[in-house]
């Protein structure tokens, strides 16, 4: 069973209930998850958390850097940004799924909980909101956007 | 570098009703100062102004080889972009640089080297924050009066 970083949403559940208000039927749990893993996903690969508040991930450690500027990490060749990308198992776990008529988001690669919790050797890299956080308003206002372009365009 | 910037900020005009209290004042101009920061972010991300909207010069192929990358995202070592930040002090909102080891890397991006003896003239001008006479894009000013409607209508119910 995977390890699972789940965001249920209640944190958008009020955006999400605004847009179906605002949309009426034209926009689905389908399109409004598809939206939610494109812009997370967009902007975690430029380094930003996707977490309220939290802003940049912080930094590879130093070893880490000198280990990518000695082209020892395979298919990395940056330092920064951090966006969490290796071999992409982490990224590509990144869904949204249905259940009972709510949109939830969720990694299904275990590092993804390791990112989020972080530890001694590891620094804590929200990935998703947890209880009392909620998604950045940016990738609120983004979401409202694409699917406003994507009603017009119907 | 040859010239010295002590902070590079751009003071945040939002049109907010006077009646609002110095408590929710400062509270949605700290949520405005957070969105405006990650939508910089996220715009120099992807190679584009939060000042005009339009996407930077490409950097130079040599300096592609040297960086690992052709994205003109501002991101090097990530210690401009870590630094970029907000303030609120005396009920007004301040977003840029306030560490002047990085508001002068973003100075010289900004003004494309004014002021430098030999690059002046010669460095792209990449716009990351608005002169006093200059306002962020118009993608950015509308997502700050969605915020500040949405502040206000969660006030009344």
């Amino acid at each position: 069973m995977p390890v699972r970083v789940r965001a249920d949403l209640k944190a958008l559940l009020k955006v999400t209930e605004d847009v179906k208000k605002r949309f009426r039927k034209e926009v689905t749990n389908g399109a409004i998850g598809y939206e939610m893993v494109r812009t997370i996903q967009d902007l975690i690969d430029k380094g930003i958390s996707p977490v309220d508040g939290e802003g940049r991930f912080e930094k590879y450690s130093d070893s880490y850097r000198n280990a990518i500027k000695a082209g020892r990490v395979e298919g990395k060749k940056t330092v920064s940004p951090v966006d969490m990308y290796v071999t992409g198992d982490m990224m590509g776990s990144l869904q949204s799924v249905e259940r009972n008529g709510r949109v939830f988001v969720e990694f299904t690669d275990e590092k993804a909980s390791y990112h989020q919790e972080g530890n001694s050797k590891l620094p804590q890299r929200k990935l998703l909101p947890e209880e009392g956080e909620s998604f950045t308003k940016r990738i609120t206002q983004l979401i409202l956007k694409a699917l406003r372009k994507a009603t017009r365009n119907k | 570098m040859a010239f010295s910037v002590d902070e590079l900020t751009k003071k945040v005009s939002v049109d907010i009703p006077s009646d609002l209290k110095a408590r929710e004042r400062k509270e949605l101009l700290e949520e405005i100062g957070e969105y405006i920061k990650i939508t910089m972010l996220d715009m120099i991300g992807d190679g584009r102004s939060p000042v005009t909207g339009q996407e930077w010069r490409q950097l130079s192929k040599d300096y592609s080889k040297f960086k690992g990358s052709k994205e003109a995202n501002m991101d090097l070592n990530g210690d401009m972009l870590d630094s970029l930040d907000y303030e609120v002090s005396k009920g007004e909102l301040y977003v840029g640089w306030f560490d002047s080891d990085q508001a002068v890397k973003a100075y010289g991006h900004t003004t494309g080297m004014k002021g430098h003896p030999f690059l002046d003239g010669v460095a792209p001008k990449r716009k990351l924050l608005p002169t006093d006479k200059e306002k962020f894009t118009a993608e950015i000013r509308s997502g700050v009066e969605e915020i500040v409607r949405e502040f206000l209508d969660a006030r009344e119910s």
